[in-house]
């Protein structure tokens, strides 16, 4: 697939993309989308889970949460999210002006509303991670 | 193309082929259309059952009803699914479970393709001869716009097509999304109804074929096996083509046995006419129609009377009181008694079967008794349409040569003369009317023929009796007038006249 390269990270791994939601049925049909893409998917159902994952993975490029409604829990993540440089997407049925106007304070790159169309999803995760990757180079230069 | 020029499948569902002039174009394929409950998926179990009886592959896809249902509802009609290859695309109790729903992506978006790929792939792997897909309208909720369902289903078509597979679709039309599209993405529609005066089809459409026109009716079994043989399942009963009916032969005279009787009709009915025996209640009609039976049967000729308003061992019982031995002649093969339960056939039906009893077992004399009970039996929310059916059925029992007898009650017992109260009379090419009269503060019968149109007949009225020996007619009334109006005067006194 032309898109493998752009989603490898620069060391030739696959990104890991993070995915949290309560709906079982909508992380599974995502992994199966972004596995297809040559992406590394790990998810969560809980906060839980998700925190744990955190903790053990280090080398996260994507998070995307799915979530039902914004609450503290949620901005709390994207804040450690945020503080540890993962790029973040928020996918929600509804997003309010004043929501979005939050998660983007809180360091939320993109918010899509559902149902999303994937391909602007998959757009949307290859321009993520070439805004990492060069912001990477950058640093590095 | 000529309609002998294509080879033909049964649909697997009696009386439809007839219609479709032959059964369906292998590699075609066919819409059935219907709301709710006219029998649509289970045409397509008939489909497909007949496709596996002639050795043929044939699968099922559904999209609704779950495989065991199907098998269930099809099992209960009498319709045996053994050796359909099924493909489950029927939602399962899982997607009301949180593990289940989503809402990340549209549903065209995510199930579209699976659904196409599961079709096909299964298509590649069994090579039907028969796919029937039930509903396919569910597609539409799996395309984004009519563009997209109208490209999937050519597609789906096309597929098929190429893969040599005979075809049959359902569709669901509701009021927000209508199905009329679909009949132009197929070879053929039959449309299903299921309405107040009972179930019927027609066929709208059927590229390269002529088909039989009109209403027909439809009946679907309960699953016990029929004692006079008839198919259990779905069955349709053409309607009858008026084109085909259009020829008349009028035949030679048939005498009524009753020497008296043949001289008022001028020597006989003539074969292959209607003629009405009109009458008050008890006055003798079926007698009269029973004798020209019995005659048939002298000639080795066999008939059928349909029962509408009394029961066949009422019959039986009254004839054999009079020496007509109508039991024997049942027991001979050379008459056949049809009792009608009310409201369970449509007009439609009830001629179908006339048909098949003419047509497959050589009747030649088809008498139905009464015409009140059939337009009181049959269903049919017109009384016009119901004579208009009659007049048709008629026309086809004159065109193959059947001799007719109608049987209508007048409702006045005397007085006030009509030839018949059931605006029937222009059917007939004879009327015989009886009538009770008074005399001398007897009641006696009068017999007298009121047209004819094939032959001159008799223009007096003969009293007749019906005895223990069968009927006996009289001399003609000659002296009587007023004989019509049940109150007749001698038209010359005398003492003889008086007694």
């Amino acid at each position: 697939m032309s898109e493998t390269n752009s989603d490898e990270t620069q060391t030739g791994k696959a990104a890991l993309i993070l995915a949290l939601g309560r709906q079982k049925r909508n992380l599974e049909l995502l992994a199966q989308m972004l596995r297809n893409n040559g992406y590394e998917v790990e998810i969560a159902t809980s906060m839980e889970e998700f925190d744990g994952l955190i903790e053990a993975r280090d080398d996260i490029a994507v998070a995307i949460l799915d979530v039902d409604g914004f609450t503290e829990d949620i901005w709390k993540r994207c804040e450690q999210l945020h503080d540890r440089g993962v790029s973040m997407l928020i996918l929600a049925a509804s997003i309010p002006p004043k929501m979005r106007e939050e998660a983007h304070s809180r360091g939320v790159h993109t918010l899509l509303e559902k149902p999303v169309d994937k391909a602007d999803l998959q757009a949307t995760i290859r321009g993520l991670l070439r805004y990492i990757q060069r912001e990477k180079e950058q640093e590095d230069q | 193309m000529s309609d002998v020029a294509l080879e033909r499948i049964s649909s697997g569902v009696p009386g439809l082929d007839d219609v479709l002039g032959g059964g369906l174009i292998p590699g075609r394929s066919y819409l059935a259309r219907g709301d709710p409950g006219t029998g649509k998926t289970l045409f397509g179990c008939s489909f497909l059952s007949r496709g596996v009886k002639v050795g043929e592959d044939a699968l099922f896809v559904h999209l609704e009803e779950p495989e065991a249902d199907v098998k269930k509802n099809a099992g209960a009609v009498g319709i045996d699914l053994d050796g359909v290859e099924f493909l489950d695309l029927s939602p399962n109790s899982g997607v009301f479970s949180s593990t289940q729903s989503y809402d990340i992506f549209d549903t065209d978006e995510n199930e579209q393709t699976t659904f196409t790929e599961r079709i096909t792939d299964r298509v590649g792997t069994l090579s039907p001869d028969r796919v029937f897909i039930d509903p396919l309208t569910k597609l539409r909720y799996l395309t984004s716009d009519e563009y997209q369902f109208r490209k999937q289903v050519l597609a789906l078509t096309r597929f098929f097509t190429e893969h040599d597979a005979t075809v049959l679709l359902t569709s669901q039309n509701t009021s927000h999304s209508s199905d009329d599209d679909l009949q132009y993405l197929t070879d053929g529609t039959v449309q299903l109804r299921n309405g107040e005066m009972g179930r019927s089809l027609s066929v709208p459409k059927f590229r390269g074929s002529s088909v039989k026109s009109g209403e027909h009716a439809v009946r679907i079994g309960d699953g016990r096996p029929r004692a006079n043989g008839e198919n259990d399942g779905v069955s349709v009963f053409p309607a009858l083509d008026p084109a085909e009916t259009d020829r008349y032969t009028v035949g030679e005279q048939l005498s009524a046995g009753v020497p008296r009787l043949d001289e008022l009709l001028g020597g006989g009915l003539e074969r292959g006419t209607v003629t009405i025996l009109s009458g008050p209640t008890g006055v003798g009609k079926t007698t009269v129609g029973t004798q020209f039976m019995k005659e048939a049967a002298g000639r080795g000729e066999r008939s059928v009377v349909y029962l509408f308003e009394e029961t066949t061992p009422t019959l039986f019982e009254r004839s054999e009181a009079i020496g007509i031995p109508l039991e024997e002649m049942v027991e001979n093969g050379a008459l056949e008694t049809r009792e009608f339960e009310p409201l369970d056939n449509s007009a439609v039906e009830f001629a179908n079967h006339v048909q098949r009893e003419v047509e497959r077992r050589d009747t030649s004399l088809v008498m139905i008794d009464g015409i009140d009970g059939y337009k009181l039996s049959l269903r049919e929310a017109d009384q016009r349409r119901l004579v208009r059916k009659l007049h048709s059925l008629c026309r086809y029992l004159k065109s193959v040569g059947v001799t007719v007898v109608l049987v209508d009650e007048s409702a006045t017992v005397m007085g006030e003369f009509s030839a018949t109260d059931s605006g029937i009379s222009y059917l007939a090419d004879n009327i015989v009317f009886m009538r009770h009269l008074e005399l001398n503060g007897e009641m006696r019968k009068a017999i007298g023929v009121l047209k004819k149109r094939t032959s001159d007949f008799e223009r007096t009225l003969r009293e007749f009796e019906i005895t223990e020996h069968g009927i006996t007619v009289g001399e003609t009334l000659d002296e009587l007038e007023g004989i019509l109006t049940g109150e007749p005067q001698w038209t010359t006194p005398s003492e003889d006249n008086d007694e």
